[in-house]
């Protein structure tokens, strides 16, 4: 005997074969039979509610079926896109003017750092203004508070300049550069080993055993995710894209003659920035953004040179200095020049900063450049170029050789190349104006999606589809009510708790 | 992570509510016995209306109201009509009869 869940004492059934096959029937007749009703009375379970059941577990089967079935063919459908999508140049990404004497870009001409200081005594009062500009707590979006974000969102920037020794403190730029290694003691001592290791500045003896080019090439990339990158890709160097030329205001011109050795890779990251905060630019929240950017730039970039130096190659940290970040995240696989001049990636768009390493490891497997249709739809898009505040960047249509402007602006580009030469003196008087950065045009490019699914999809589709179609999606891209500027409500959502569960929980 | 909202749920209702919709098409058509034009009208009604369901929700999770709105204007609406001329066809009006 053996008991049901009741605890009741039931009969033991011996139920020949056909009556098993009864039991599982779906013939309503047979389910009138005395083995149901015994079979019922003893576990309260009768062959309707097997039925029941065993609908449910089909319909749910099914349903799990037709997911497995659809995320294979969606698997399917996503190579096939891609494919189709992403496209190798074939050629070097950058075309230069034929004939053109291409000279490579002075940092002494960057203009966020110390062009227009040295240019134009006129805008130190203006960089005081923009680097201190108070705030203003009846105005939302430049209150106190979010004031104290944007500052604080680069604060690490600053602070980690500091970590890097007597070459960087003083400088006044966005820089780490880390050219000579501080072997010396301020008593002119040799610095011992240890002590090396410790401030990271130790280049180990013993290379790593790398068996394989990808083996490298994962190790460096998973260590760089791990460090806080959101996107790593590795290229050759290419000098074109180097800086001529370094400065810093406090100790004057160096250059390559200063580096103590050959780069040969540049291992270039991308860090996304906050969706929610960029869309309130171009006020102090986007700027808290945009400044968070900035100092993961400094910490990753620190990390990752010398995880490199740790496996015992030499590696320079470099965000905005050393060399030019987008032409070497275009060359790394990273993504596209837009329209406004910016990279845009494909799952962040220009939502991005970026840092890079100089190594002279070079036994990696190195990325290519690619293309999804950014050139294409830039120039029907013009989404940036309508709401820049300071008219800063070109309605061109097509890219050029030169920029469109000739004035004092033109210090800040560097001309010969193809593609859309914007207007960086505006751009920077605007910033001043307003008090920190902008990123107005980071905020509405169509690119500029939180990752999901559906805005893949437009992006692939768009990628497919010719001109016309872009205009219509750009279109679609503002009624959908996506890419705000000056948007109070932005601001309130950054700041709201409404799904936000800060405890994990609620 | 939430159990009960979240994208990862959305698609698991998205599967439901298509094994569903096909369930009821077939029932249907044993009922009103489908041509190729109900079929295609009811078909892409389906779509439409899953894919709506999948932009708005996934908008509301991005936080984007706006979009999630229109999503529901530019594709629950066609998959409305959609239904109405599948529907006016398997299932003729008054009018239809008396012609």
């Amino acid at each position: 005997m053996a008991l049901n869940l009741t605890g009741k004492k039931i009969p033991k059934l011996h139920l020949r074969f056909d009556q098993m096959i009864e039991l599982t029937s779906l013939d309503v007749n047979k389910m009138k039979s005395p083995t149901k009703t015994i079979h019922k009375k003893a576990g309260k379970l009768g062959r309707r509610d097997f039925f029941k059941l065993g609908a449910l577990g089909a319909a749910l089967g099914v349903t799990g079926a037709s997911q497995v079935a659809g995320n294979a063919a969606s698997k399917a459908l996503d190579k096939a896109t891609d494919d189709t999508v992403f496209k190798s140049p074939g050629h070097d990404p950058f075309e230069l003017k034929p004939g053109y004497p291409y000279r490579r870009f002075d940092e002494i001409n960057t203009f966020q750092s110390t062009g227009p200081m040295r240019r134009d005594a006129k805008v130190i009062p203006k960089m005081v203004k923009f680097i201190w500009p108070g705030f203003d707590n009846d105005q939302v979006g430049y209150r106190q508070v979010d004031w104290a974000l944007s500052k604080a969102g680069q604060s690490l920037k600053f602070k980690m300049k500091t970590l890097e020794g007597k070459w960087d403190q003083e400088r006044f730029d966005f820089t780490m550069l880390d050219l000579k290694p501080t072997d010396m003691e301020d008593d002119g001592k040799k610095k011992p080993d240890i002590l090396k290791i410790l401030e990271g500045n130790y280049v180990y003896p013993e290379k790593a055993p790398f068996k394989t080019k990808q083996e490298a090439t994962d190790a460096i990339k998973r260590a760089a995710r791990l460090y806080g990158a959101d996107l790593v890709g590795i290229t050759p160097r290419d000098e074109r894209f180097d800086y001529q030329a370094f400065f810093d205001p406090k100790n004057g011109r160096r250059n390559w003659k200063d580096v103590p050795f050959e780069p040969k890779s540049v291992i270039v990251m991308a860090f996304e920035m906050d969706y929610e905060a960029m869309t309130a630019a171009p006020t102090h929240v986007a700027d808290g953004a945009t400044g968070d950017g900035y100092s993961q730039m400094h910490k990753t970039s620190y990390q990752m040179a010398v995880f490199m130096k740790c496996l015992g190659y030499q590696a320079i940290p470099s965000n905005n200095d050393v060399g030019l970040s987008i032409p070497y995240a275009v060359k790394a696989g990273l993504g596209e020049v837009g329209r406004h001049g910016l990279l845009i990636t494909y799952k962040y768009g220009p939502r991005i900063r970026l840092a890079k390493i100089y190594t002279d490891f070079d036994f990696v497997e190195y990325d290519k450049p690619i293309e999804f249709g950014v050139q294409e739809f830039c120039k029907r898009c013009m989404r940036c170029a309508d709401v820049c505040p300071s008219n800063a960047i070109t309605k061109a249509i097509n890219p050029t050789y030169e920029p469109e402007f000739q004035d004092e602006s033109n210090w800040f580009v560097n001309p010969g190349f193809k593609k859309y030469y914007n207007n960086l003196k505006k751009c920077f008087d605007f910033w001043v104006e307003n008090g920190n950065g902008c990123s107005s045009c980071i905020s509405v490019c169509p690119y500029n999606k939180p990752d999901f699914w559906h805005h893949r999809l437009v992006d692939k589709i768009s990628a497919m589809l010719p001109g016309p179609v872009h205009s219509f999606m750009r279109e679609m891209d503002k009624i959908f009510g996506y890419g705000n500027t000056y948007d109070e409500g932005a601001v309130k959502r950054f700041w709201s708790s409404k799904n936000k569960k800060y405890l994990g929980y609620k | 992570m939430n159990i009960f909202s979240g994208i990862e749920i959305l698609f698991f209702w998205l599967g439901v509510l298509t094994t569903l919709s096909v369930g009821v098409l077939f029932y249907l058509n044993r009922a009103y016995r489908f041509d190729w034009k109900s079929w295609s009208l009811s078909g892409m009604g389906v779509f439409l209306l899953i894919f709506c369901v999948a932009w708005s929700a996934s908008s509301v999770l991005e936080g984007e109201p706006q979009a999630a709105a229109l999503g529901l204007v530019f594709f629950g609406c066609p998959a409305v009509v959609f239904f109405l001329l599948a529907r006016r066809l398997v299932i003729p009006g008054k009018n239809a009869e008396n012609d």
